[in-house]
């Protein structure tokens, strides 16, 4: 082996490590009970709205829990000594989920502003979105939390058996009438998120009572 | 002209260089046993490498006794610190010739 080969050779060593060794907490049980209520909030704002209107909604609520998620890290990195925000955690995981929640985020956006039989833009936005970003979470899946992993697993059950009923149901109306895409979001994004950061944020307080 | 003989011959071992780059990717210390099951080494390979690493300096231990089993736990001096920096800043320089 020549002597660059080799020098590449350990540099892969050494990534391959870093990646595997760096566990990064994407999402802090806070930001998950934020967004979690924001979610509720913009599900019941956007129930009667359609098209870019209803994807606007949801877009305000994303760039809200977003700013606060940066808050929480600042806030995190600012009580380690020399924590910076932009760390090697952080960059992993925006490199790892970006592809799949670009890809799901500008498809839903495409569909929501198109016209379907039924009318069911809201609610195949509302799958690709929640499938999405379940992708994204599995995506991340070695540098976080376990935590992490069942709760990408959920969306991405949830989002795919929701639009797989919307294309096989006999009586796609009847279907909207209970789950319109408010709702599918309110379940998934509100729902799952609560669940998820109830138990980090009660875990956690369970493990320093005990220490 | 850059070459391997510049590179630190305490690093530039897989086993080391590994045990190294775990101590480095966390600022937090690490447990023997994590070492051991990141890297799926033995108990005997893990100890000669860490001894060797300490006693190069480039390593800081602590040992824990509690009420349950003894443990180490292993974080990098700023003497290993530099140490890597330096090693990975040649392994750079000679790809970059290379290229």
């Amino acid at each position: 082996m020549d002597t660059a080969r080799e020098a590449a050779e350990q540099l892969r060593i050494i990534r391959n490590l870093m990646e595997k060794a760096t566990i990064f907490r994407a999402l802090t049980g806070e930001t998950a009970l934020v967004g979690g209520a924001l979610a509720c909030l913009a599900a019941w704002a956007s129930e009667k709205k359609f098209g870019l209107a209803w994807a606007q909604i949801w877009l305000i609520g994303l760039a809200i829990v977003l700013g606060f998620h940066l808050f929480q890290l600042w806030r995190i990195a600012r009580a380690k000594e020399n924590g910076r925000i932009w760390n090697q955690g952080l960059k992993l995981v925006i490199r790892c989920a970006l592809p799949s929640l670009l890809a799901g985020g500008i498809t839903g956006l495409l569909v929501a502003k198109t016209s379907f039989a039924h009318n069911i833009n809201r609610e195949i936005a509302a799958c690709f979105w929640i499938t999405h970003y379940g992708i994204a979470l599995l995506a991340i899946r070695e540098f976080v939390p376990k935590s992490m992993v069942w709760l990408g697993w959920a969306f991405v059950i949830f989002g795919v058996f929701c639009l797989s009923s919307l294309f096989t149901m006999d009586h796609v109306e009847h279907f909207m009438m209970k789950l319109n895409g408010s709702r599918l979001m309110a379940i998934s994004f509100g729902g799952f998120h609560m669940i998820y950061g109830a138990l980090i944020v009660t875990t956690k307080q369970r493990e320093s009572a005990n220490d | 002209m850059i070459d391997f003989s510049k590179l630190d011959k305490i690093i530039h071992e897989k086993g080391r260089l590994s045990i190294m780059t775990l101590l480095v990717s966390r600022a937090e210390p690490w447990a023997f046993q994590d070492l051991k099951q990141q890297l799926d080494m033995s108990d005997g390979n893990l100890i000669t490498h860490l001894r060797t690493l300490d006693t190069a300096g480039y390593l800081k231990t602590e040992k824990h006794t509690g009420d349950g089993r003894p443990q180490t736990t292993y974080w990098l001096s700023k003497t290993g610190k530099k140490a890597f920096d330096g090693y990975l800043s040649i392994l750079e320089k000679i790809l970059d010739i290379g290229r």
